[in-house]
């Protein structure tokens, strides 16, 4: 579980975000953070991580403002690689040889076929780099899996198989989840978080709601 | 940690550096050796044209004597003077010759560390202090393994990589010497080969492996601490080099001079390896001054990695 409390987070003096009540990310749900552009939501996830100095506290498995989530892995919006090696390269440098080489191929195979992993990252696609970074959460098997921004750039078949493919994981993970496509979030996610005015606060879900109900309704000045 | 070091060395290996790096660095030591060789090559060419040209002066089967002769090398305004040449050649051969043997091979590759440490391991230290961010992946390592798990690991491996490197390239520099040492005693072996050539009693081994690890610790650092500073790899090689070779001497106390200052004392340079001139400078003072330095440049990557966002 993931525990936020009495946190902020500030550049130069400026307010970025914020948290009044405790928020927590449940165990095996997914928790989606809604925004608009620059809300902070990026922000958040590299503070959760470590990454960011902030006030306040963050608890990880009841571990206060832990230095990193060994258990964890966030996939950034850029999915950051080695860019001039090959993604097979990639994934068992990243992979901390959690699996043997050939299941680190085979669990890449799900999602590259092996002429792509042998490419230099360089040459890959927008969508190509998350489906590596995808493969990665599948070797590493992680406890705590944060996706900023994970639909944007996939095609059609990608974005239907990771929707079935993330709430099975839900089962084994904690997935914290933003994004600006609602439609692929909208029967996804467990629990609803918005960013309103700095302030990260949660929303009570009604079944009834669409996201972009909700977006409109709280967001939208 | 485990987990940090396992990505440090995987990149080392995949990234395909450790065969760049070994490559380079048997290059350079072969090449330092096959260097000694030509040296001594040189030096009996010169010896026999100084030999032919002084034929009217000195009787053939005066040469033995002249070479057991004091000799004098006298810088003069159009160039250098010799009070009895054929000695000071043959002592100049006899001298290439035991560089390019194995009993000094050890030496000279420590002397060759610390001259090329300025580009070698200011590179190397850049490498581990600039590459996560030129590729952004940094924040994917510390998002798991944190920052100072992080930090310690690129450490840790620069460190082995540096240590390992030297080994490979002290024993390229020993294996290369048992062949150009039995080429150079060949190519001397027109005259009757003698050991005129003592070499002064050497500073205890241990204390030259000192040093020249000092060094390679401190340009290491040295790279890495700038490569984390600017976030690029090449600002902190450009800045060595500038400072190494075309700034003018800033005193006494600088760590160009400490380190030209305690490798003089040191070290004979009997190969290929030269030293420029420095002010004369305390031991243990000039240690404790490139320790400091060391020390400051790994602090302050450090503090930085700390109070830095990570990415």
């Amino acid at each position: 579980m993931i525990e936020i409390k009495d946190f902020q987070k500030k550049y130069n003096n400026r307010l970025i975000v914020k948290v009044t009540d405790n928020i927590v990310f449940r165990d095996n749900a997914i928790s989606f953070i809604m925004g608009p552009n620059g809300a902070g939501k990026t922000t958040l996830i590299k503070c959760i991580f470590g990454l960011e100095s902030f006030e306040g506290t963050i608890s990880v498995d009841s571990v206060d403002n832990p230095a990193g989530i060994p258990n964890g892995i966030a996939i950034w919006d850029d999915c950051p690689f080695y860019t001039n090696l090959s993604g097979k390269k990639n994934l068992l440098i990243f992979g901390e040889n959690k699996k043997q080489k050939n299941e680190v191929l085979e669990t890449a195979g799900k999602y590259l076929s092996s002429d792509v992993l042998n490419r230099r990252v360089k040459s890959y696609s927008y969508g190509q780099k998350k489906k590596l970074a995808l493969a990665l959460v599948d070797i590493l098997e992680p406890k705590y899996l944060f996706m900023d921004e994970i639909s944007n750039g996939l095609d059609y078949e990608s974005v239907r198989s990771l929707k079935k493919h993330l709430r099975r994981l839900s089962e084994q993970m904690t997935i914290v989840l933003t994004g600006h496509q609602f439609a692929f979030y909208q029967d996804l996610y467990d629990d609803l978080f918005l960013i309103k005015k700095q302030v990260l606060q949660k929303h009570v879900k009604d079944n009834n709601d669409s996201l972009e109900d909700v977006y409109d309704e709280e967001l939208l000045e | 940690m485990k987990n940090c070091l396992n990505k440090e060395l995987a990149h080392f290996l995949y990234s395909g550096r450790v065969f760049v790096a070994l490559a380079v660095f048997v290059l350079i030591f072969i090449g330092g050796e096959v260097l000694n060789y030509r040296s001594v090559e040189n030096n009996i060419e010169i010896l026999q044209m100084n030999y032919e040209s002084s034929q009217g002066h000195i009787e053939k089967d005066e040469w033995e004597k002249h070479i057991y002769e004091d000799f004098e090398y006298i810088p003069v305004k159009n160039g250098v003077t010799f009070k009895n040449s054929v000695g000071y050649f043959w002592h100049l051969i006899g001298q290439k010759k035991y560089a390019s043997s194995p009993q000094y091979a050890f030496m000279q590759s420590l002397e060759f560390i610390i001259s090329l440490a300025p580009i070698l391991f200011t590179l190397t230290g850049a490498m581990y202090g600039g590459l996560d961010f030129r590729f952004g992946v940094n924040k994917t390592k510390v998002s798991r393994d944190g920052k100072s798990k992080s930090f310690f690991a690129k450490q840790i491996v620069m460190t082995g990589e540096a240590l390992g490197l030297c080994v490979v390239a002290i024993l390229t520099a020993l294996i290369a010497s048992v062949f150009t040492y039995r080429s150079a005693a060949k190519a001397v072996s027109v005259f009757p080969y003698s050991d005129t050539f003592v070499p002064e009693q050497i500073t205890m081994m241990p204390l030259c492996i000192l040093i020249a690890m000092l060094v390679v610790f401190l340009f290491l650092e040295t790279g890495f601490c700038l490569a984390f500073v600017f976030k690029n790899i090449a600002i902190p090689v450009i800045f060595v080099i500038l400072y190494w070779y075309a700034c003018p001497p800033l005193g006494k106390f600088e760590p160009r001079n400490l380190i030209s200052a305690l490798t003089e004392k040191h070290f004979p340079f009997y190969g290929i390896v030269v030293n420029n001139g420095s002010y004369e400078i305390n031991l243990l003072l000039s240690a404790v001054i490139l320790s400091l330095c060391t020390a400051g440049f790994f602090a302050l990557s450090f503090v930085i990695s700390k109070k830095r966002s990570a990415y």
